[in-house]
């Protein structure tokens, strides 16, 4: 479903943060990227919604090639991405927040539909509280909410378990899964939380100094894998 | 009641001005200082039509529309290009206002020039007896700031342009167009300084130093009131246009302005970043 192969990117100070990095991202499943700090993942997430530009490479969704399109384009052609840090509309709405998530993109009827709201009820009760004043926890919902709206095909989480209590972490993880497995949403996932990466992940590739070093490796029983984890996580 | 209608007056043209200037800061990061000229433009298209025998209310159409399509090209020829660099712009757009000044002077001369007042004679407002055509400006540049406001607050268009101005970056992952977006506001914020010149330009003197009597109000307006909000510029614009008006009761033009950038250099002072931000979190 997305396929990345001998990505290069970097920041426009000329340093680069991959270099012949490849991915295969099946679709209908959960992605998880683990690896240290400064290892790339945010670098990841950001070259293929395309707030990053590719300096080599190339990036395919469905077949298409879309790294050199501007990232308008590729949320239309179905990216959703929700960065590191959540960045909602804190002076908007929660409700504005969703619409603008959903009038972004074309095509779709601008009513935020019911069923987004079901899954997240908090969002739903706080429509007319500023997105500001919500919690950590209730900003990262948010923020998957309104990535949500546009109605993507493929879902960049860049750490949302990030400075979230545990029990909000293990009930977003809950609801991802479940959009997964109702949808066929595919989702690449850049994680360090295990909690987050237990439940939900289908399978794990480890990046490791802007390379993917080992792909495809099964999410159950991580936690145990002491070699994988000092190897790339140093734990 | 005089007052407050002079008041009024000033009030509405300036907020025209002042919101295209916003929404363009707001956006793009971009002080512009070649908006002064397109309140020229806008009124040297009324002087130009009126005088080849159109109308004052075609001239006012095309007025507007002329200054809205100066704005895209100086967006697509110039802006565009340095938008990242913030003292650039502020050079480059300095830069544009000279040249199309020195264009409105080689074309209509240095002279100020006059356009006949469309709508003459006074008529009885709360007791007072005023310019019929003062009201028309008053009435047509309040109308049209307000339709603006709600447009920006209540629309979905408006929604969009906020979403870009409150984080660019984010904004476009979700599919906002960004650049089309730049583009349409650089345009409309030219177009309405445009049509703020084109319709006083029967009450004033249209010179070619017009646009910067606009533009230092404007800027005073802004730093008093504030960029982070968009209600800061309308109280800096009101205590702008208001103290204006009430010093130039009792002095000479002149006198006035040095007054109220003398009281508005102390508020700057007090408010570093604007009387609107103690309030704000």
């Amino acid at each position: 479903m997305l396929e990345v192969r001998n990505l290069a990117a970097g920041y426009p100070s000329g340093g680069r943060v991959l270099d012949g990095l490849n991915l295969s991202v099946p679709a209908g499943a959960i992605v998880a990227v683990l690896g240290r700090n400064g290892m790339g993942k945010t670098t990841l997430m950001r070259t293929i919604c395309g707030l990053l530009q590719t300096s080599g490479g190339t990036i395919k969704l469905d077949g298409e090639p879309v790294s050199e399109l501007p990232p308008h384009t590729r949320a239309q052609l179905g990216i959703g991405y929700v960065p590191q840090g959540r960045e909602v509309f804190e002076s908007f709405t929660v409700s504005e927040n969703l619409t603008v998530g959903r009038i972004a993109k074309k095509g779709l009827w601008p009513k935020i539909p019911p069923h987004l709201l079901e899954l997240f009820p908090i969002l739903a009760e706080r429509a007319q509280q500023r997105a500001g004043s919500l919690s950590g926890g209730q900003q990262q919902q948010l923020a998957i909410a309104r990535a949500l709206a546009g109605e993507p095909r493929l879902l960049l989480l860049d750490e949302p378990a990030e400075g979230i209590q545990p029990s909000i972490v293990h009930e977003i993880a809950g609801k991802l899964r479940e959009i997964v497995d109702t949808t066929g949403l595919t989702v690449l996932m850049a994680e360090q939380n295990f909690d987050m990466v237990d439940g939900t992940a289908d399978s794990i590739a480890f990046i490791d100094h802007g390379l993917i070093a080992e792909e495809g490796v099964a999410a159950d029983g991580i936690r145990s894998d002491k070699v994988r984890l000092a190897k790339y996580l140093s734990l | 009641m005089e007052f407050v209608l002079d008041t009024l007056n000033y009030f509405s043209v300036l907020m025209l001005v002042v919101l295209g200037l916003v929404v363009i800061f707001g956006l793009m990061n971009v002080i512009n200082m070649a908006h002064g000229e397109f309140i020229l433009i806008g009124a040297y298209t009324v002087v130009a039509v009126t005088s080849a025998g159109g109308s004052f209310w075609l001239a006012l159409v095309i007025g507007s529309l002329v200054a809205g399509l100066a704005g895209l090209l100086v967006e697509l020829l110039v802006v565009r290009h340095i938008y990242t660099r913030f003292i650039d712009t502020i050079l480059a757009t300095w830069g544009v206002s000279l040249v199309l000044k020195q264009t409105v002077i080689v074309i209509f001369g240095p002279t100020g020039q006059s356009v006949q007042n469309p709508l003459p004679g006074v008529m009885n407002v709360f007791g007072v007896e005023y310019p019929r055509m003062r009201i028309l400006i008053i009435g047509m540049a309040f109308g049209l700031t307000v339709v603006l406001y709600l447009a920006l607050f209540s629309s979905r268009l408006g929604l969009k342009l906020r979403a870009v101005i409150a984080n660019r970056d984010m904004a476009s992952t979700l599919g906002l167009n960004t650049r089309r977006m730049d583009m349409a506001s650089f345009s409309l914020g030219a177009g309405l300084a445009g049509f703020a010149g084109a319709l006083m330009s029967p009450m004033i003197s249209v010179d070619p130093q017009l646009g910067v009597g606009f533009l230092i109000p404007s800027f005073l307006s802004i730093l008093l009131g504030g960029l982070n909000s968009l209600l800061g510029p309308i109280l800096g614009v009101g205590a702008i246009s208001g103290s204006t008006n009430l010093i130039a009761g009792w002095l000479s033009q002149a006198d006035t302005q040095v007054i109220v950038f003398l009281l508005a250099i102390l508020v700057i002072r007090l408010f570093p970043e604007g009387i609107l931000k103690r309030r704000q979190k």
